[in-house]
């Protein structure tokens, strides 16, 4: 237990600055909305949807949080199954830090300007702790999400990466190929119903926050499985 | 005090077996010496030991425990791996403050006090660092950890002939005053020679020689002297290398020396004298 908290701990150590530049740039950006606001009035317009960022930070910060990690606890003769554990509890708590952040930043620009986070832009409410569970699933499955794919990479060969590389653009090009043909609709209607009701969009009148979050969390879920199988026999690479 | 027993390792890449069935028992508190050839595994045992990477087969114990992903096994265990696994862009004193968050017994106070004797700078960070001084500060954490068990992978690798010599001084120091088990793996043999209790010697993943290095070298002896009345001395022995130059022979013989040997070398007018254990070394894996 103690080096899995120490994991934790190094690695809530090692987000500091980049938390830091982000919520600089996140600052630097609000400032300049709230002052172009001030100047010239906010018109009809709306600002909104800065957490956004947060997601795609969270994304960009699971992606680097496997490789140094990994050989940070190797040159401590840390076992594999306490980083995965440390770096569960370190990439949770800093999604749910940024979600709080994210929460409160909604307030604050809320009371100085006409403001609208994500859920309020597609679930209609601006209810606080829908705001920050929500969030807090969307981030955490963000961070996971991106910690997979630089697993992935790390596990891969040469061929392997090239391949997960273009997965993407392989993928995108089988669906528009899929959809050109007679049993597109036969695939696409149930897959975009599923997405639909996964994200609470089950009723397009009354959309639901709280499934999609769960949705998040059981995504997320599985991907920290996924990363588990990846780790687990992972060795070292000088 | 912690006993490592290897048994029946096997590591197989791809189609390649890399070691195999290596059975090896290392007792506590004393110093080790693995020397190999190039491309011997050396390294590969020694990750093995440390569950850096996973054996195709076997298993490998400390203190009854398997090392397997086994944390309370791992932290009995310091590797100073030749690679830098420390992130670049960390700073001398931060990595000293990590290692003693791992390992609670760190001495900082040692570790300051090595790093002045060494001049090592502690604000600089990894990426800044020679390969000398690379080296030098992984030492310095590997003996200021004061971990049970002390695996060294090539620790003097750019290090100049002071620091080498100081690092030697220091390892011993370090280990009469609080023993441990030491593995040194090192192609400096001549070098390490004096510190080192006991050698394994791998060659092609198999362990050929694990003795203490006194009885090793008890068992071996020179002699030199004009190349044919050498020739009649060896008749019938257990030579492993020789080296001609011109009329001049010498010749390490693999056995113990006995009065009669010593009377015949006297009456052939030849040399008699005591092997490196480098050269002895060379000796057993060149066969």
């Amino acid at each position: 237990m103690n080096r899995i908290l120490k994991v934790a701990k190094w690695q809530l150590r090692d987000s500091r600055k980049a938390i830091l530049i982000f919520y600089g740039i996140v600052l630097s950006v609000v400032g300049l909305i709230a002052l172009t606001n001030w100047l010239y009035g906010s018109g009809q317009g709306k600002a909104g949807g800065l957490d956004a960022n947060e997601v795609v930070f969270c994304f960009v910060f699971g992606l680097n949080s496997f490789t140094t990690a990994f050989k940070f606890t190797q040159a401590n003769n840390v076992s594999r199954r306490s980083l995965f554990i440390g770096s569960l509890l370190s990439l949770t708590s800093i999604a749910f830090l940024l979600a709080v952040i994210s929460v409160i930043f909604s307030l604050v620009l809320r009371s100085v300007m006409p403001y609208e986070n994500m859920v309020t832009q597609l679930y209609r409410t601006d209810a606080i702790l829908t705001s920050l569970v929500w969030s807090f699933a969307l981030n955490t499955f963000a961070m996971f999400l991106g910690w997979l794919i630089t697993m992935i990479y790390y596990r891969s060969n040469k061929l392997q990466k090239l391949l997960v590389s273009l997965s993407p653009a392989i993928l995108v090009f089988s669906l528009v190929l899929l959809a050109r043909t007679s049993i597109g609709g036969m695939v696409f209607n149930p897959l975009i119903r599923a997405i639909r009701n996964a994200l609470g969009f089950a009723d397009l009148l009354n959309p639901n926050p709280h499934v999609a979050a769960f949705s998040f969390f059981v995504g997320a879920a599985c991907l920290a499985a996924l990363n588990f199988s990846l780790i687990r026999r992972a060795p070292i690479r000088e | 005090m912690s006993t490592i027993e290897i048994k029946g390792i096997c590591k197989r890449y791809g189609s390649t077996l890399a070691l195999d069935n290596v059975d090896l028992t290392l007792e506590p508190n004393r110093i080790y010496g693995l020397l190999g050839r190039n491309g011997a595994d050396k390294t590969t045992l020694l990750n093995l030991i440390t569950n850096k990477i996973f054996p195709t087969q076997g298993e490998i114990v400390i203190d009854g425990a398997n090392v397997l992903e086994n944390d309370q096994a791992l932290s009995k265990i310091f590797y100073m791996m030749e690679a830098s696994l420390y992130p670049s862009s960390l700073r001398v004193k931060e990595a000293f403050r990590w290692s003693k968050e791992f390992y609670p017994d760190f001495d900082m106070n040692y570790a300051l006090n090595l790093s002045e004797k060494f001049g090592l700078n502690m604000n600089k960070r990894v990426k800044e660092l020679s390969t000398g001084y690379g080296s030098i500060m992984k030492a310095i954490i590997a003996l200021a950890s004061n971990a049970s068990i002390v695996i060294f992978d090539e620790p003097v690798l750019g290090l100049d002939a002071n620091h080498r010599e100081m690092f030697y001084r220091e390892l011993v120091a370090s280990y009469s005053l609080r023993p441990k088990t030491i593995i040194i793996s090192t192609h400096l043999i001549e070098e390490i020679s004096e510190v080192l209790e006991e050698v394994i010697i791998i060659k092609d993943g198999r362990i050929i020689l694990k003795q203490p290095v006194e009885d090793l070298l008890s068992q071996a002896y020179t002699v030199s002297g004009e190349a044919a009345q050498v020739e009649r001395f060896i008749e019938g022995k257990r030579c492993v290398s020789g080296e001609t130059l011109g009329k001049f022979r010498a010749v390490t013989v693999m056995e113990c020396l006995q009065n009669t040997d010593r009377a015949l070398a006297r009456e052939l007018e030849l040399d008699l004298s005591g092997v490196e254990l480098q050269k002895l070394f060379i000796s057993l894996t060149n066969s």
